[in-house]
């Protein structure tokens, strides 16, 4: 090459070396590979630092290293402020003559965010493999030298925001969980990342969530997304994005958007006979109609699943096909018959007649005179045609509706399989899926009944990323969970929360190697297993994780404490309406050292790109 | 090794080398009480005979000056193997002000530094000393400040000049006047009449007082109260003698006759080398040192005692703080007045009891005494430097090894 090529590194050099660029700072001691302190210029003394993004021309084997980083904590010091004796003279004066301000000195530190070899025709990426000398200018970024630098990744990157303080737009990258697909210009990553949004209300996590979507929908020839909404706020697509709807942001990258309500569009399996009968548990129709203690209810369920599933079994799909359901009569019908089949028994003829019970009430009561007592009560339920149609109709139905497949007489609802299908079936790519779980008028759907979707949907998935791994295929699917901590909530209560918790902690262990990524978008750091925090790679934390228990969580992810308390210093955004977020793992070209990036996202959409 | 009743036959260094010395405190504190043990009624006799006499006042004024600096030098000479690096200072700073525009004007300056490389020599402390104290002249005769405090009594600059300018008797060798020429010629346009007029500045400009941290002076005791048996010096004495803004009515250096036959008889500054490579006159040279400090002298070569045109006053403006020796000018000790708001100006300047001196004298000497860090980043950058044209062997050499 000859040097008067022009190649990126070369223009590079020339933007970087440009007489009238002001040095900010000149490298100081002690420094390392990672954290490089500098000594700020008098000229640039009073110019804002902290979060400031800037680079530094080291050498290294005799080549240009592009050294960038975020001004991570700046300190202010002065000898003469520090001496006990002048602190008298301060007190009493006010300040020292030509000392006070004129002899400070300002000490920053630097993240080291990324280096570039610029050795090469194109800067490559480049692992700092000696401290920076002293004595070297230190350069504010902007979005000239940005951009140069980012040349070669410019098809794959997203603007989501600028760097925190300062109006450089910051770039960020949303790879796809499989491989670089040169074809269509969309980078992958090889395997999944699991993505935590943590941030209080009001914090920005939600904007800062549909953003990284939409840099993810970028990859709309390799990827799926499904998003669980337990409030719905991505279905009612309500400020989810600033000045525009997700909606059309989405449609306008080439992805397919669709959406449903799973309580109004989606439908259970028909064989889904366990969650059938645990959702008439937890509806209150055993303990109405068998009037059993509570500790024997979850056998009466059992029960129910066992029997309805030989039912199915034995007439070979005619009956108890729990999609079928929309028909009143044939459902009441159903739930009679059910509530029948407890009561029978035999009694058999001799000197000492034996009554055999049922297999299903033995699995409820081992003792003969209880068996006797349900049986009565059944009987007595059952001869009372309105209590009956009451039972049935507050809590058998609504939860047989569940699993009809008609909507309405001439509307069909979309089984929970082909919308499991829109994002894992081979070939079908660019779906963005939203599936809206929060409560609809009238329906008394919980959050036990969004854990129990949440399941089975999450089972599906995993059942299809096995097929796929199988096969040498990734699904390259991203499951974002909106409030996740609705869904995760290590030591609850609920035995379905507690279920799922364990679930997706097993889950996420595993589903990565198939390309399933989880995007948890959540209040609270603490409510995440510790198992789950171990496998989250992004992090992005919004304003609001302040607490203690919080904040020592934030550090061990992070581990940086000087880019700790920056993070602390986020002012609350409901005063300036700005959105700080400190990003943590591979998120950005220029986070490949580890070091955690420190934005602003923008306050409107048309900045985005 | 044999070790007996417990007891090693290797001390174990340095604790119980401290321990030792720790031990004898109660012996060292008892000796300070001795040299304290301060009879408080000859004292009190002493200063009631001066008052009786009209010597003491009291500081009534309001008025003061905060154009006030203080000057201060500092020298460091590293004694390597082969040859010695000497680096001089002399640097003023400002007192404590609410003036925000006060400062040095353009061309004034307010340090001199002066630094080269000698080989060993004994006259070597004589030559950098003494460019300290010129450069420290320089400093106060070229401020425009109102209030100039040299630090010392004026007699050591004297001293030292002529130290530093009379080095034939020492049999300064050609490096000694080859390395003064060069200190004078980066350092000054011209030596006349560039020096005489700062040494007649320093010496007689009334703006320029000096103050003196330690003094073993007794002068005041053995002239007026000899017959007090007062053992202390003047400045122990009236720092316990005096009440707070009290003041010993300027008296001319050398009241008593130990004083004058000690110090101010025979000052002088002379020159007996040749201190420059062009046209120079020694004879006018000398002359004119002679003019500015024959002020101080209380002797004259014809007519025998005379009255010093330096005087210097005790002045103690806190009750519980000392009373400090300060030196001035007879045109100043003579207008009560203007030598009021000077007394007042230092009181202001001193942030009692954070720091028992003007706020700018202390400031300065720990500017001055920062000198030594700058010879350590002189020497490593020599030591860096990639100019340095010695072969390996020698290297090692050139660098000593005491222990920092």
């Amino acid at each position: 090459m000859s040097e008067s090529q022009n190649t990126i590194s070369t223009e590079l050099l020339a933007k970087i070396n440009r007489p009238e660029n002001i040095a900010m700072g000149i490298t100081g001691s002690p420094s390392s590979t990672l954290e490089v302190v500098i000594d700020i210029t008098e000229q640039t003394k009073t110019d804002r630092t902290l979060g400031q993004m800037v680079y530094v021309i080291v050498e290294e084997d005799k080549r240009n290293v592009l050294v960038i980083g975020q001004i991570i904590e700046i300190e202010t010091k002065n000898r003469w402020h520090e001496d006990q004796a002048f602190k008298g003279v301060i007190k009493r004066h006010g300040g020292l003559p030509h000392l006070s301000g004129h002899a400070d000195n300002r000490i920053a530190t630097i993240s080291v965010q990324a280096c570039y070899d610029l050795g090469l025709n194109d800067p490559r990426s480049h692992i700092l493999g000696t401290s920076p000398s002293t004595g070297i200018k230190v350069f504010k970024m902007n979005d000239s030298v940005m951009e140069t630098l980012m040349t070669n990744y410019s098809n794959s990157l997203t603007y989501m925001g600028t760097v925190y303080g300062t109006n450089v737009n910051l770039p960020f990258w949303f790879k796809h969980f499989d491989k670089d697909d040169i074809t269509n210009s969309e980078k992958g990553a090889k395997d999944a990342y699991h993505i935590g949004v943590f941030g209080k209300t009001g914090s920005g996590k939600t904007v800062t969530a549909a953003y990284m979507l939409l840099g993810y929908a970028k990859n709309k020839n390799n990827m799926n997304i499904l998003i669980l909404d337990p409030q719905g706020q991505f279905y009612d697509d309500k400020e989810l994005l600033p000045d525009t709807s997700l909606q059309k942001a989405i449609t306008d990258t080439g992805m397919k958007y669709k959406k449903f309500k799973i309580l109004e569009d989606l439908y259970l399996p028909s064989k889904a006979y366990d969650i059938f009968s645990t959702l008439l548990q937890k509806s209150g129709f055993i303990k109405k109609s068998f009037n059993i203690l509570s500790d024997r209810e979850e056998n009466a369920a059992e029960a129910i699943a066992l029997y309805l599933e030989k039912l199915n079994t034995n007439s070979q799909g005619k009956n108890g096909n729990l999609n079928n359901l929309w028909d009143e009569n044939k459902s009441y019908e159903l739930m009679k018959f059910v509530l029948k089949k407890f009561t029978e028994s035999e009694t058999s003829t001799g000197n000492k007649p034996k009554v055999t019970y049922n297999e299903y009430i033995d699995i409820i009561f081992s003792q003969s005179a209880r068996k006797d007592q349900l049986i009565e009560k059944l009987n007595t339920v059952l001869s009372n045609e309105f209590q009956l149609k009451d039972i049935f109709k507050r809590y058998w139905q609504p939860v047989a509706r569940l699993f009809t497949e008609q909507k309405d007489s001439t509307t069909k609802k979309t089984s929970v399989d082909s919308v499991i299908g829109l994002v894992t079936t081979p070939g079908s790519k660019g779906n963005f899926v939203i599936l809206d779980l929060s409560e609809r008028k009238g329906h008394s759907i919980n959050e036990n009944l969004q854990a129990m979707f949440v399941n089975i949907i999450e089972n599906k998935i995993k059942e299809k990323g096995e097929d796929f791994y199988r096969d040498n295929l990734k699904v390259n699917c991203l499951i974002v969970m909106d409030e996740a901590h609705r869904f995760i909530s290590k030591g609850s209560d609920d035995n379905q929360i507690a279920a799922l918790t364990e679930e997706i902690t097993d889950s996420i262990r595993t589903t990565r190697k198939y390309g399933i990524g989880y995007m948890f978008i959540t209040q609270t750091i603490e409510s995440l297993d510790a198992e789950i925090l171990r496998q989250i790679r992004i992090f992005a934390f919004g304003y609001g994780l302040t607490s203690g228990q919080e904040l020592r969580k934030v550090s061990e992810v992070v581990n940086n404490n000087a880019a700790v308390q920056l993070y602390k210093s986020f002012i609350d955004p409901s005063s300036n309406e700005k959105y700080p977020f400190m990003f943590f793992g591979p998120v950005s070209p220029l986070s490949f050292t580890g070091s955690p990036l420190f934005i602003e996202v923008y306050r409107e959409f048309s900045s985005f790109k | 090794m044999e070790e007996s009743q417990g007891k090693s036959n290797y001390a174990h260094l340095p604790e119980e080398l401290l321990g030792k010395i720790l031990e004898n405190i109660p012996a060292t504190v008892e000796k300070m009480n001795n040299l304290f043990d301060v009879q408080d009624e000859p004292i009190r006799e002493g200063i009631a005979t001066l008052r009786e006499r009209g010597f003491i006042e009291k500081n009534e004024t309001n008025d003061f000056s905060t154009s006030l600096i203080a000057v201060d030098g500092g020298v460091v000479l590293e004694k390597m193997t082969g040859s010695d690096i000497v680096l001089a200072v002399a640097v003023g700073v400002e007192g404590l002000t609410t003036d925000n525009n006060a400062g040095w004007s353009s061309g004034k300056n307010q340090y001199y530094q002066w630094q080269t490389v000698l080989s060993h020599d004994e006259a070597n402390p004589r030559l950098c000393q003494g460019a300290m104290f010129l450069m420290e002249l320089s400093v106060l005769a070229s401020s425009d400040h109102e209030i100039r405090i040299m630090d010392g009594t004026h007699f050591t600059p004297i001293l030292k000049i002529n130290s530093l300018l009379s080095a034939h008797e020492d049999k300064a060798g050609p490096q000694y006047i080859e390395a003064l020429k060069e200190f004078l010629k980066e350092t000054y346009e011209k030596i006349i009449p560039d020096i005489p007029e700062i040494l007649e500045a320093a010496l007689g400009d009334e703006k320029v007082i000096s103050i003196v941290k330690y003094s073993s002076s007794r002068d005041i005791i053995d002239a007026f109260l000899k017959d007090k048996n007062i053992t202390i010096d003047d400045k122990t004495f009236f720092t316990i003698g005096l009440d707070e803004d009290e003041y010993l009515i300027p008296k001319s250096v050398g009241q008593s006759i130990e004083e004058r036959n000690k110090i101010w008889d025979d000052l002088h500054i002379r020159c007996n080398l040749k201190i420059s490579d062009g046209k120079f006159d020694q004879i006018e040279l000398n002359k004119a040192f002679d003019k500015s400090v024959n002020k101080l002298r209380t002797k004259n070569e014809h007519t025998g005692a005379k009255e010093s045109e330096l005087f210097f006053t005790y002045y103690k403006p806190f009750q519980n703080g000392p009373a400090y020796r300060i030196e001035l000018k007879k045109s100043l000790a003579q207008d009560k007045n203007k030598f009021e708001k000077y007394l007042l100006s230092i009181k202001r300047q001193i942030v009692f009891p954070e720091i028992m001196e003007p706020f700018p004298q202390y400031l300065v000497d720990l500017m001055a005494k920062s000198v030594s860090g700058g010879l350590y980043a002189i020497l490593e950058a020599i030591r860096l430097s990639p100019e340095l044209k010695l072969d390996k062997g020698k290297f090692n050499l050139l660098f000593n090894y005491r222990t920092k």
